[in-house]
């Protein structure tokens, strides 16, 4: 890049639905200043607190620069060349697949890797279908049971979130905190606010998108199916349907119907502890206000047990309202945008018992063994996977574990015998889906030190297993080239979209479902699921009680008597950039976890705001800084989700059948909301 | 240039810290060394939600860090009243971080003098408004003339968490709310 030219790319952080816009200059001195793209259809020139301060992570000293091999014995670093380290990592595959478990090696790629969306769709898929390995890809900790939930009911397309806004009468924010997990998202919520129209979130916590909300809803954690069914108790009551859209387009409103008369909203104000009126005023809003749209992004229903049946609850409001194929209407959430996924080279995989990517499956792999090497990929289990105490023994029986990032993270840290250094967004060429639209990903500066590109030295290890054509092309661009032929993505090209900072829009319908045919079997919306069934899942969207919960469990909460709430702010995403702590603006404003305590507990246990306290229960402990705030419900405590703290109390159950993902290729997701914890101050 | 006032509306502050990182980028400041803060406040006392304020230099009309300034380093601009800050003179005494009441002079502990907010001069000489403003999402922090100030009367001088000293004459003003407390919406809980 020449000095005072001015390229595009997309912030490095995998917000849903959006990436935001930037433009990048290199100035004389080396400084590399970062602005909001103006050309960016949704961000329009605006970058949150993380992307402001990404600078810092292409800059940052502490990168890691050169490869690096630990002395299991005295548990010391040294560096080691690439082509050792890839020989080593070739020696045990190989092993393992000459032993006829070639299973035994398992690829675990996280957002880190998703950043480029190439190497995470198809890439890095590719390298593990054509080596033959177990591949673990890191949605399942983020979103995967909402995905599962999209998946039985046939709901999943796209609907443009600013679009949606703009002609939105209601949103709600279903569990959803924008404004701390998407700050970019403000303006369109404020504007619905500004026209009148309604905007209402429901969550337990007074977030930061509650606080500007016209309407906050405050269940207790977990009762959203309670909510959701009886929402559609009143609809249904009330006659506030369309009885023939239902009997042409979708599938088992009759059973849905029998089945929702038991939510009556008198029981439902009792199960989720707000008020009748509460429940009264929100069904009259899917009455009165149309288009009505649902912000569902990510991943906060899909982290409890019952989180499959949450997310569906909540869909089923969708076609009961008629606000399916609207604009305005429908659910937000993230991209569906598809590449040439002919490339993953799937059909090549060798057949074998690979573990499928459910939490349920990871963690018996790594119990019996059956997994005995990891290649983690731009990922930190030791950070952001449940029940780190049991991971971390499960870890130390493998016989090797390779990390390949940008920074010393904490698995790099704690677990790994291999660590190789990773590029940033900055320094290779790449693509991106940002909600419709399709970004190049520009490569604007060269990496330091020895850092390499992951499809380069996935091509060198390849090489070492006898695969000869795992990158075929003459170049990046080529390869992204073909990447995008794909029906989706055919009016792009590399050439194309250097030319426009705006990216091009990818073939999708505008909004989604306006013909009413449905991504299921029966091609219609599926209130009832045959295929639940099937998997051993509740065929209805149905309650089940938590196997940690204040009340569901009282003996448990006699000891344990603290719900904790997995959180989101706006100074970290996952446990990017160890903890966000690389990175100065960050780390100074976030430099430790916090934990959110209600002022009635702490007095209780006689805390005070900044006290230091020791979090516990049956599984692990962790010390933790304390803020008193009203913001959590009475005998709730919040940790935002970037902190390994967390993970030492969670526990490693997944709900969903692993079956499911075997069939859908989703699912798993640990239930991360459901664990009871105590906090005594430290010292005591 | 005109005179400008910061305008802040704590019920549209969605807390998310954009405008101190917007500035650090801006200013390409140290990130432990923001020239901006943001405040969660009441202090969680129970009865009311937190609100969260966004500070900086207020750009007083009579500034006490330019009088307690030993070296003329801290001057007020005499075209637009901003108050700006010369490395070259600066001595390090400290004596404007004492002076100042809203304690926003920061100490440069690795050059060994002070630093502060200039209001992104060289921005609004472009026509650009400051990186804080420019980047908020809710448009919570916004940047006025002197002559809008006058023609507006939903704007006060103190708000929860800023005391507004009338020997400084600080140039921010806050949007008047009957109750910012409760953001303007129903509640539970």
């Amino acid at each position: 890049m020449e000095m005072g030219d001015i390229k595009y790319t997309t912030c490095p952080y995998n917000c849903w639905p959006i990436n935001c816009g930037q433009q990048v200059e290199r100035l004389a001195d080396g400084h590399i200043a970062i602005r909001g793209n103006p050309h960016h259809d949704f961000s329009r020139g605006r970058l949150c607190v993380k992307g402001q301060s990404s600078y810092e992570i292409a800059l940052s000293k502490n990168r890691l620069k050169v490869p690096l091999q630990r002395n299991r014995k005295s548990g010391t670093l040294k560096e080691i060349s690439w082509p050792d380290a890839l020989d080593q990592m070739a020696e045990k595959i190989t092993c393992n697949i000459d032993n006829g478990r070639r299973e035994a090696t398992a690829l675990y790629h996280s957002h880190g890797n998703i950043v480029q969306r190439i190497n995470w769709k198809i890439l890095t898929p590719r390298f593990a279908n054509m080596a033959g390995i177990t591949l673990w890809d890191g949605n399942f900790p983020c979103w995967y049971d909402v995905g599962v939930a999209q998946q039985l009911t046939g709901y999943w397309g796209l609907h443009d979130p600013a679009e949606n806004c703009a002609k939105t009468r209601a949103l709600i924010n279903w569990a959803q905190d924008p404004c701390a997990s998407q700050a970019n998202m403000a303006p369109y919520v404020l504007d619905i606010r500004e026209r009148g129209g309604q905007v209402i979130t429901i969550d337990p916590r007074v977030t930061q998108t509650a606080a500007i909300s016209t309407k906050h809803i405050r269940p207790r954690l977990g009762t959203d199916v309670w909510l959701a069914n009886s929402v559609a108790h009143i609809l249904i009551r009330e006659g506030f349907y369309d009885s023939d859209y239902m009997a042409q387009y979708t599938y088992g409103f009759p059973d849905y119907k029998k089945h929702i008369d038991t939510f009556t909203p008198a029981r439902a104000a009792e199960v989720c502890q707000i008020s009748l009126a509460e429940i009264e005023s929100l069904a009259e809003t899917f009455v009165q206000e149309k288009p009505l749209c649902i912000n569902l992004t990510r991943g906060a229903l899909g982290k409890h047990l019952n989180g499959i049946q949450m997310v569906r609850a909540v869909l089923c409001l969708i076609p009961l309202s008629g606000n399916v194929g609207i604009q305005g209407g429908g659910a937000v959430w993230g991209e569906t945008v598809e590449w040439n996924l002919e490339l993953c080279a799937l059909k090549e995989k060798p057949p074998a018992p690979y573990p499928v990517n459910n939490f349920t499956a990871i963690d018996e792999a790594l119990e019996k063994g059956s997994v005995n090497t990891l290649l983690v990929v731009g990922g930190n289990p030791l950070s952001q996977w449940p029940n780190l105490p049991r991971l971390r023994r499960q870890l130390q029986k493998l016989d090797l574990v390779a990390v390949y990032d940008l920074f010393m993270n904490h698995t790099a840290k704690e677990a790994a015998d291999i660590i190789l250094p990773a590029t940033c967004w900055l320094e290779e060429l790449g693509l991106r889906t940002s909600n419709r639209r399709i970004y190049l990903m520009d490569k604007i500066i060269d990496p330091p030190g020895q850092c390499r590109e992951a499809s380069a030295w996935m091509n060198d290890l390849a090489q070492r297993l006898g695969i000869d054509d795992y990158f075929p092309w003459t170049s990046k661009e080529e390869c992204l080239d073909q990447c995008l032929q794909s029906d989706a993505c055919s009016q792009a090209t590399v050439a194309k979209l250097r030319k426009l900072p705006q990216g091009i829009e990818a073939n999708i319908p505008p909004v989604p479902y306006a013909d009413h045919t449905f991504d299921s079997p029966s091609r219609k919306f599926e209130f009832f699921s045959s295929r639940a069934r099937e998997w051993g899942l509740s065929p209805l969207p149905t309650f089940e009680p938590p196997l940690e919960g204040r009340i569901d469990t009282p003996e448990l909460a006699q000891e344990f008597p603290l719900q904790l709430i997995s959180s989101r702010r706006n100074t970290h995403f996952h446990s990017f950039h160890n903890s966000h702590r690389e990175i100065e603006t960050l780390r100074a404003l976030e430099p430790e976890p916090l934990l959110y305590m209600h002022p009635k507990d702490a007095l209780a246990r006689g805390i005070q705001d900044g006290d230091y306290g020791i979090m516990f229960n049956q599984r692990g402990r962790a010390r933790i800084k304390i803020e008193i705030t009203t913001e959590v419900p009475v005998a709730h405590v919040s940790l935002n989700d970037c902190w390994p703290q967390l993970n030492e109390v969670t526990a490693a159950y997944a709900p969903c059948p692993p079956q499911v993902t075997a069939d859908l290729g989703i699912g798993g997701q640990p239930a991360y909301q459901n664990v009871l914890v105590e906090i005594r101050k430290e010292g005591r | 240039m005109k005179e400008r006032y910061f305008v802040f509306d704590t019920s549209l502050c969605i807390g998310c810290l954009g405008c101190i990182a917007a500035c650090i980028n801006e200013n390409r400041l140290q990130g432990h060394q923001p020239w901006r803060r943001v405040f969660k406040l009441p202090p969680h006392d129970g009865d009311h939600d937190t609100l969260t304020i966004s500070l900086s230099c207020n750009h007083c009309q009579e500034p006490a860090c330019v009088t307690a300034c030993p070296a003329n380093a801290l001057m007020k601009r005499p075209q637009d009243g901003i108050v700006v800050h010369e490395p070259d003179l600066c001595l390090g005494c400290r004596y404007c971080q004492m002076a100042c009441p809203y304690d926003a002079i920061v100490w440069l502990e690795d050059k060994e003098m002070v630093g502060k907010c200039h209001m992104c001069w060289h921005r609004l000489e472009r026509g650009e408004d400051p990186a804080c403003v420019a980047t908020c999402f809710s448009k919570a922090l916004q940047m006025i003339t002197k002559e809008e100030l006058d023609s507006r009367s939903d704007l006060v001088r103190e708000t929860t968490g800023f005391q507004h000293h009338p020997d400084v004459k600080p140039r921010i003003r806050f949007i008047k709310k009957e109750n910012p407390k409760d953001h303007g919406r129903d509640q539970n809980g």
